[in-house]
């Protein structure tokens, strides 16, 4: 069974009086292990099909099955609870919490799973050892380089141990060196982890470190 | 890092801006409980005054007199245990007038407040001196009165200079009870009245009557005043309560205003405390949303939320309990200085710093609601479109 499945789905917004149809008759299969570039002009509807697969937004029908679970059957609360054991999140911009430290920073969503202290500190611990920011783990967000702050988020993405990662233009900010090892770091999630990884990049060198390429254009697939 | 650590963080990300909201909510509850106290203050002599005891004075207005005879029909009134008199003397002491109250009054007045202590001997020895004058603990502090001193006060209704022998200083049993009282012998009023002023001797100001156990004040009150129906001085007798309460409804306006004014205070507090809460919610209107991403729902967002306000609130608290310390532990004397002539007794009662605690808390909830209908309206994806 694919990790990731959607058939048919279509989503559109309402925009003042105008209906927009954002996304139109998707279906897509993602494996375990697969790491998955979704590409295409501004607008394609590259970010809304990451929301539904991430399940932060809800289709207007088809059928989405992530990790198993049939997503649209789920309530907001149901749907918040899903998504803290399954996805791992990673922004364009990090999105650290500033006054909390990189390694409370990674604890932050083991808050959530009623574990003690001590081991939400070992397991934040393992996270920031994965992504070789160990020796940061007690520096603030602002005491931190911009590629060491995307790591600090890989490593909040995966302290969980979700079967997806989820990211939204991980290299958008960052310069090309500090990008190489972040896109190093989500290739590993997806061959040595083997999570699957649904990244939306801008960026064709981004996503030639992907073992396969979506593209999206007016709401539709183009190349699957 | 726990729960309470993110929102300790939270709070001081801005320490500015969290120590002026604190210091806002702990100054507005600092001036809620001086007001109240205030206000309290003002109604401790009906808090003092006692429901088993009435007061009997002229039905056409207090400075009208009674005749002193009228105690002994009143005390014949079923369900009168004692009756006592007295009359207002108004003198100056040292040149300061009104600064306590004075009263001419005989034996059983002093017997029928029991709440008033004496040491020893010293009624016995007020009563064997006719220039003896028993004085109230505060007006003995006031003016360092010590037992056995000779003063003089200087008459205003009764003109001329007064000698005076102490021979006891009092305390009272109920904290509310005001000192600032002086007692002498209506006796030696009376003569020098009738010797020099010739002001209504052998009358008096008032009545007062210890009821019996278990007699019914209000028709006790109805019996007396209808001995005294259609004679040349009728009565008005109520319980003293209700005729303490008819002197400080002479100044409800001014309760009623410092009463809008302490609700005034709460509201800007509140105001204060909901302006923080709104700016820090719209400041990190995308941390939220990363956080609803992550798992965090809406009712685990909320306790952040109203924790940061009780936080904030907590803050002002405790700048609250530091500022009232002084108030509680310096004498009314040294806090208030000459104002003690108008609030005798001012002591901030633990219900009205639970009465602060409990607006603190109340009004850190009341704070939290915009930010929390803002929370629940919220999209994620809204969120985090805000982001790029």
């Amino acid at each position: 069974m694919s990790k990731i499945d959607l058939q048919n789905v279509d989503k559109s917004y309402r925009r003042g009086t105008e209906q927009l149809r954002v996304l139109s008759g998707i279906t897509l299969k993602i494996e375990e292990g697969d790491f998955v570039a979704l590409m295409g002009p501004s607008g394609s509807g590259k970010t809304t099909l990451l929301n539904l697969i991430a399940g932060l937004d809800r289709a207007d029908s088809g059928r989405i099955v992530v990790a198993g679970t049939e997503l649209l059957t789920l309530s907001e609360s149901a749907l918040a609870h899903w998504r803290s054991r399954n996805i791992g999140f990673i922004f364009q911009f990090y999105n650290l919490i500033p006054v909390l430290t990189a390694i409370e920073n990674v604890a932050l969503p083991l808050s959530l799973f009623g574990m003690s202290a001590h081991e939400r500190s070992e397991r934040a611990r393992f996270a920031l050892e994965v992504v070789g920011l160990a020796d940061r783990a007690q520096h603030r967000p602002a005491q931190l380089s911009g590629g060491q702050e995307q790591r600090v988020a890989i490593a909040r993405a995966i302290v969980t141990d979700p079967q997806i990662i989820v990211a939204d233009e991980p290299t958008g900010d960052l310069d090309r060196q500090s990008a190489t090892e972040v896109l190093d770091l989500i290739h590993r999630l997806s061959s040595e982890f083997k999570k699957s990884v649904v990244m939306v990049t801008h960026d064709p060198a981004a996503a030639e470190r992907a073992s396969r390429q979506i593209r999206l254009d007016k709401g539709s697939l183009v190349a699957a | 890092m726990n729960f309470f650590t993110i929102i300790r963080r939270n709070v001081l990300r801005h320490p500015l801006r969290a120590g002026l909201t604190a210091l806002g909510v702990g100054i507005a509850l600092f001036a809620f409980c001086m007001i109240r106290t205030l206000i309290g203050a003002w109604y401790s002599g009906v808090e003092a005054s006692a429901k088993n005891r009435l007061v009997t004075r002229n039905s056409v207005s207090l400075v009208f007199y009674l005749p002193v005879a009228y105690g002994n029909t009143i005390s014949q009134v079923p369900g009168v245990e004692r009756v006592g008199f007295g009359n207002w003397f108004g003198g100056k002491f040292r040149d300061e007038e009104f600064r306590f109250q004075q009263f001419a009054v005989d034996q059983n007045y002093i017997d029928v407040y029991p709440e008033f202590i004496f040491a020893p001997g010293e009624k016995d020895s007020w009563q064997r001196d006719r220039k003896g004058i028993l004085v109230g603990r505060s007006v003995a502090e006031s003016f360092g009165i010590k037992v056995g001193d000779q003063l003089q006060l200087t008459g205003t209704i009764f003109p001329g200079p007064w000698d005076f022998s102490v021979s006891g200083i009092f305390d009272a049993s109920n904290p509310d009870k005001d000192t600032r009282v002086m007692f002498f012998h209506w006796e030696y009023l009376n003569e020098r009245n009738r010797a020099e002023f010739q002001r209504q001797p052998d009358n008096v100001g008032f009545f007062v009557i210890q009821l019996a156990a278990g007699a019914n004040p209000a028709a006790v009150s109805k019996a007396i005043d209808e001995r005294f129906q259609n004679s040349f001085a009728e009565t008005l007798t109520e319980t003293e309560t209700a005729f303490v309460q008819g002197f400080v409804s002479m100044s409800s306006t001014i309760i009623q205003a410092l009463d809008v004014v302490s609700g005034v205070v709460v509201v800007i507090m509140l105001l204060v405390l909901a302006n923080t809460m709104l700016m820090s919610f719209r400041e990190r209107y995308r941390e939220y949303s990363i956080l609803k991403a992550i798992g965090f729902d809406t009712p685990k967002l909320s306790q952040l939320i109203v924790g940061e306000a009780l936080f904030l609130s907590g803050l002002g608290l405790l700048l609250l309990a530091l500022l009232l310390l002084p108030i509680i532990l310096l004498p009314t004397r040294t806090l208030l200085g000459d104002l003690i002539n108008f609030v005798p007794v001012f002591k901030i009662s633990f219900r009205t710093f639970l009465l602060a605690v409990a607006l603190g808390i109340g009004s850190a909830i009341i704070a939290s609601i915009a930010p929390l209908l803002a929370l629940r309206r919220m999209l994620v994806t809204d969120g985090l479109r805000e982001l790029g």
